[in-house]
């Protein structure tokens, strides 16, 4: 009895119940009736089980007591009707029997009686029933309620995922992922998996991709994508480079995110002018390059940690370079794909991952060939939500053709904004060692609506003159080492050296502008403070097209109306002439 | 006036009085009319040869009588009752006989309770 103290008297006696007592003995009624009344529950009588479901419909009593033979419709098929009556409300029901034989006693449980009170009546033993049933009643309300607010807090829940989905959406939003050279398995929902995908052109005509894989799920695996596609587009879309993308978006991760999430992310850009592949991995799983068929592989493993955990000073951006080629093919993977289980435990794991490159005959086959591998390793296809796979091909493409990534059509527009002009820019030791400057130009000269659609072509001039003034005017870099992948590195270290090393050095750009009859010139002026070079020897040569280390000028005089140097050969001009005709144009 | 205790556990009497106390004369007349009228209900349907009834009414008198104490008819209610399933009808014949008697001794001696 102990359980029945276990409520004080006090709450039991406040709670009053609506009892349906169904009997077709008046006497047994009469006196069933009274004990209700007496433990302060109301009670309503119904002589056979027709008046009982009738009665019961309207009072929606909270205790059923039932007589289990009854004329008109006897106890059993009344318990039926009432639990279908009752829905998922749990109103229990106690059989009133004086019948004893087991059978008996069996098929009022089975027909959904919850308790039995025997003839004679007992009233110690009516009572404690109904306070146990009656407590049995209060935790099921507690459940179904809870399970209600579950349910509707699951509604709310996907709700709001759905509504956090459209902003992912129109900010975390893949880019030009759908181009035709790239390929990739994400799940619509992959930003609440923790997978981000991003793509986007550069000014220059590059196509840089972004796979980032948060740790975690739901909600917070998707909160760092917002501000990673941001600074992602942003930057990329204003020419900034890879190195300064990820300082970036490692600065701001390191700030949100809290400790435990990060971001194990690869990215990757392609540079078709160089023809070259530069690839920062941090966390993500190897990132491969497939030429051919076999095993004509290149693996890249991670080489840092992943976003959002070292603080930005310390942070390492530095990128792997490698030469590819026409219809050499990239590959990124989240984790996700490695760890894929099938029924019986087994991972899919690198192994799965790689026998596909290996049994691969026709590299124009190999995606869908990673597709089936995966599905038919976990033997079902809706497992394959929480892995992202993204493939690059590479194409040789005419440098001209890419330069419209940022493309405007400026002709719609009148010439507005500032039309004779010039400035100037002097760049300093500090001002040298900091971010390329080029962006901010460009940002200054989307300022000409007319320029806007020609962001490429001077986003290339620029750079490159930019560039050869710093590395190779300032810095008196040879680029010849830049013609192997070894070589590239050592010039990236010695440029690193000399950078901490300036003291007096400069780099002064000088932009003029002023408009012809139809269009306009902006004439670019750079002039270093280093000593020169022999100029005349270097513009008499025949252009060269092989190497990337000569491709720059080459390709900065095709675009060009006038292209010299002067002084020493530390200073270049650069005349660049734009037409309001697309036809005139060069 | 016949031994009560043969045929009414007078404890429950007193208990149910309590607990249905204005009430407790309703509750004892209801008792003594109802029952007649089904103890003249079981005669009709021994003599019209119907099993279920028999049974059934049985079965409800056993229940209501043992309600009120009255545990003597109550248990030859029961005998009846099974006596009526399985159609044995010269036992029933007696046992019906038995329930008149009993009841006319029930309900003198409920009648002197109220």
């Amino acid at each position: 009895m102990s359980s029945v103290h276990a409520i004080s008297p006090d709450t039991e006696s406040a709670m009053k119940l609506k009892v349906l007592i169904a009997d077709d003995s008046t006497t047994d009624r009469l006196i069933l009736k009274r004990l209700i009344m007496n433990e302060g529950h109301e009670a309503f009588e119904a002589e056979n089980g027709k008046v009982a479901l009738d009665l019961f419909s309207q009072i929606k009593p909270d205790l059923v007591l039932l007589d289990a033979l009854m004329p008109e419709m006897n106890g059993f098929e009344t318990a039926c009707e009432i639990k279908v009556l009752a829905g998922e409300e749990f109103v229990p029901i106690i059989f009133l029997t004086s019948l004893s034989d087991t059978e008996s006693l069996v098929r009022c449980l089975n027909a959904g009686g919850d308790d039995f009170l025997t003839k004679p009546y007992n009233r110690i033993i009516l009572k404690a029933k109904i306070v146990a049933l009656n407590r049995m009643r209060e935790a099921s309300a507690t459940m179904q309620q809870q399970r209600d607010h579950i349910v509707r807090y699951n509604k709310q829940l996907i709700h709001e995922q759905e509504v956090a989905k459209n902003v992912f959406d129109n900010i975390a939003h893949p880019g030009c992922i759908d181009d035709e050279n790239i390929k990739y398995i994400l799940s619509p929902m992959a930003v609440f998996n923790g997978d981000l995908l991003l793509a986007s052109k550069t000014p220059s005509g590059n196509l840089i991709v972004f796979l980032g894989d948060f740790t975690g799920h739901g909600l917070p695996a998707a909160i760092g994508a917002m501000p990673v596609a941001e600074i992602f587009y942003g930057m990329s879309l204003k020419g900034f480079a890879m190195q300064e993308i990820l300082q970036e978006i490692n600065r701001k991760l390191v700030n949100i995110l809290p400790v435990g999430v990060f971001c194990c992310g690869c990215m990757v850009e392609m540079d078709y002018r160089k023809q070259q592949v530069r690839v920062w991995n941090g966390g993500l799983p190897d990132a491969v390059i497939y030429s051919g068929t076999g095993d004509k592989l290149k693996k890249i493993p991670s080489f840092n940690l992943p976003l959002g955990i070292i603080k930005p000073e310390n942070f390492n951006n530095a990128i792997k370079a490698f030469d590819v080629g026409e219809g050499d093919r990239f590959y990124i993977s989240s984790d996700g794909i490695l760890e894929e289980e099938n029924s019986r435990g087994e991972m899919y794991g690198e192994e799965g991952f790689f026998r596909v490159f290996k049994e691969n005959l026709n590299p124009e086959n190999i995606f869908e060939e990673h597709k089936q591998a995966v599905n038919g390793f976990c033997e079902s296809e809706d497992q394959g939500d929480d892995h992202s796979l993204v493939e690059i091909v590479f194409h040789k493409l005419n440098p001209m053709e890419l330069t419209a990534g940022a493309s405007f059509d400026a002709c719609k527009y009148e010439v507005l904004g500032p039309i004779v002009w010039e400035m100037s820019m002097d760049l300093r030791a500090d001002a040298l060692r900091a971010p390329s400057p080029v962006p901010v130009l460009m940002h200054i000269l989307r300022e000409i609506p007319a320029l806007q659609s020609r962001s490429g072509e001077l986003y290339t001039i620029l750079a490159e003159l930019y560039f050869n003034a710093l590395d190779h005017g300032v810095l008196g870099l040879d680029s010849a080492l830049k013609a192997s992948t070894e070589g590239f590195s050592k010039y990236y270290t010695q440029r690193a050296e000399g950078l901490e090393q300036l003291k007096s050095d400069s780099v002064k750009i000088t932009l003029t502008h002023y408009l012809l009859s139809s269009g306009g010139v902006l004439g670019i002026i750079i002039k270093d403070s280093g000593e020169g070079f022999n100029s005349e020897e270097y513009l008499d040569k025949p252009m060269v097209t092989d190497g990337y280390c000569g491709r720059g000028i080459s390709l900065v005089r095709s675009l060009c109306r006038s292209l010299k140097y002067g002084g020493q050969g530390n200073i270049v001009s650069a005349e660049y002439q734009w037409s309001n005709k697309p036809s005139e144009e060069n | 006036m016949p031994d009560i205790s043969k045929h009414i556990n007078e404890e429950m009497v007193e208990e149910l009085r309590e607990i249905m106390e204005e009430d407790f004369v309703e509750l004892v007349s209801t008792y003594v009319s109802d029952s007649r009228e089904k103890i003249r209900n079981l005669d009709a349907a021994f003599n019209a040869v119907n099993y279920e009834n028999l049974c059934n009414i049985a079965h409800t008198l056993k229940g209501s009588s043992a309600n009120l104490g009255a545990m003597a008819l109550s248990s030859f209610c029961a005998e009846l009752e099974n006596l009526a399933r399985e159609e044995r009808s010269t036992e029933a014949e007696n046992i019906l006989e038995m329930i008149e008697q009993e009841f006319i001794s029930v309900s003198s001696i409920l009648n002197s309770f109220i």
